[in-house]
């Protein structure tokens, strides 16, 4: 019982992180273009 | 009492005029007119060319792929979320992706699966090697059944939500396995949120065409993606409306297949 539990647990761990991959992503792209700009305002600094 | 019925069906009248009855009728009319605008039976003859019934299939082939991948994930999914503690939470957390739109999520995985993407990243890192991922047909499989599962997890939830546990307890009890009870108990009595999920899938899946063209690179070529070609490039808007109302016919068969038939039925 306990041991179907986690299974359930995982499988639903796997699906979020699907699900959720593509929003994380852009997120991380969102953050790269901010720093990058960051750096590009710097050296024109 | 019906004078005060026939008032509050009134808004409900207009709006299935308007917004189903009106447009279906239009695609209809424009099926019969050729590029020039002349009545013409031809557009369902070219229909029925090998190369649109060969459009046709392919197009239900990829639907028919994408249902039932949604299906074989998001039943284990929901069956899981009906176990869970704060289920309604859970929920809302699977359901929040589908919130987004889509076409943000299209492209975030143009970069997920593009040569320099994290999926070939992680495959380099494995040693695998670079591969090509997008522009496949499976990239569009599943980047179609990402779209879909919130569609499909659903009414699967609602129906397994809906199942008495004691009739589970019940088979158990009578010494079927984990396998029989589902087998014999817990799907068949699901069926119902398994067609609806299949009936929210299917339809839509086959008439895709922002996918077909982003994340297919135009290698998976559906009556979608045609409709699309048809009213915006040729502008042969009655060849389109031809292959709608194909869509529309396959639709309606579909609906009527997988048909609950709980229309009238009291629910106890």
């Amino acid at each position: 019982m306990k041991a179907a539990k986690r299974w359930q647990s995982a499988y639903l761990i796997v699906v979020f992180a699907v699900l959720y991959a593509p929003i994380a992503y852009m997120i991380f792209l969102l953050v790269q273009q901010r720093r990058h700009d960051a750096r590009l305002r710097g050296l024109h600094a | 009492m019906n004078a005060k019925r026939n008032v509050y069906l009134a808004p409900y009248l207009a709006w299935m005029a308007l917004f189903i009855v009106i447009p279906i009728a239009l695609i209809v009319y424009d099926s019969f007119f050729d590029i020039d605008g002349g009545f013409t039976f031809g557009n369902y003859e070219k229909f029925l060319t090998p190369i649109y019934l060969k459009m046709t299939v392919s197009s239900i082939w990829y639907a028919f792929l994408i249902t039932v991948f949604s299906l074989l994930i998001a039943y284990p999914a929901a069956y899981a979320l009906t176990k869970m503690k704060h289920k309604q939470l859970w929920l809302l957390l699977l359901i929040l992706p589908s919130w987004v739109n889509l076409l943000l999520k299209v492209y975030a995985f143009l970069g997920i699966f593009g040569t320099y993407g994290f999926v070939n990243g992680a495959l380099e890192a494995l040693g695998i090697g670079r591969q090509q991922i997008l522009f496949t047909d499976f990239s569009f499989v599943f980047v179609s059944v990402y779209i879909f599962i919130p569609f499909m997890i659903l009414p699967v939830y609602n129906a397994l939500e809906d199942l008495n546990p004691s009739l589970v307890f019940a088979a158990r009890d009578l010494g079927a396995s984990g396998w029989t009870t589902f087998r014999k108990v817990v799907f068949p009595l699901t069926l119902d949120g398994v067609k609806a999920g299949c009936q929210a899938v299917f339809i839509p899946a086959l008439s895709l065409f922002m996918i077909t063209r982003l994340v297919a690179g135009n290698r998976v070529i559906t009556l979608g993606t045609a409709i699309e070609q048809h009213f915006l490039v040729t502008q042969d808007w009655g060849m389109g409306a031809a292959i709608a109302v194909f869509l529309i016919i396959a639709m309606v068969v579909i609906m009527l297949l997988t048909g609950t038939g709980q229309a009238g039925r009291v629910r106890r």
